[in-house]
């Protein structure tokens, strides 16, 4: 699964630990993968794709103007 | 960070064989034992933790590693739903927190007695 829901976001806007956070909880080992880099063909879809409520909806509009630099990664 | 698999395998092969629990008492004794592949590597995937939905870069870059995955026939990739991470993670917060926030809730209250 991934690390996070999302790559890079603006300063003081990272909200949530629910991704790795969970196998800290679990004391599992976890390591983490990088597998690609932002591409343009990446573009902010519609907030409808957000399926868990008003919380992941105002995460999901953080995904705005992607940049080169942000990072993809998996959590193995 | 470790460039390959044979790297992580000499980098572990040569801290096992030292038998550091053998100087260091905070060591647990578990020996290199070189065992060999038995059978599919089985990899569950989780698409997203049922809190918060991945986005369409994190999405994309998932779903190519797990095609890469699948094309090897020694690995088997199952899908998998988390169950009630919601519970699991504020307990989580629980535990880093002092008192598991409930302080917090004293200090609102207290706020009052000014």
């Amino acid at each position: 699964m991934p690390p996070a829901p999302h790559t890079a976001v603006p300063f003081d806007c990272w909200t949530t630990a629910s991704y790795h956070g969970l196998w800290n909880y679990l004391d599992y080992p976890a390591m983490v993968i990088p597998v690609d880099q932002v591409s343009e063909t990446d573009i902010a879809d519609d907030l409808s794709n957000a399926q868990f409520g008003t919380d992941d909806e105002k995460l999901y509009s953080l995904c705005k103007n992607f940049t080169i630099s942000s990072r993809c990664q998996i959590r193995h | 960070m470790a460039h390959s698999v044979r790297d992580c395998n000499l980098f572990v092969r040569t801290i096992l064989e030292a038998e550091t629990w053998s100087y260091d008492s905070t060591v647990l004794s578990v020996p290199w034992t070189n065992a060999s592949r038995k059978g599919k590597l089985r990899i569950g995937v989780a698409q997203d933790d049922g809190m918060y939905t991945p986005t369409p870069p994190v999405r994309r870059v998932l779903a190519q590693a797990i095609e890469a995955l699948s094309r090897d026939s020694n690995v088997e990739v199952v899908p998998i739903k988390l169950p009630d991470v919601k519970r699991h993670y504020y307990d989580l917060v629980a535990y880093f927190t002092l008192a598991g926030g409930e302080v917090c809730q004293f200090f609102r209250s207290a706020s009052v007695l000014c």
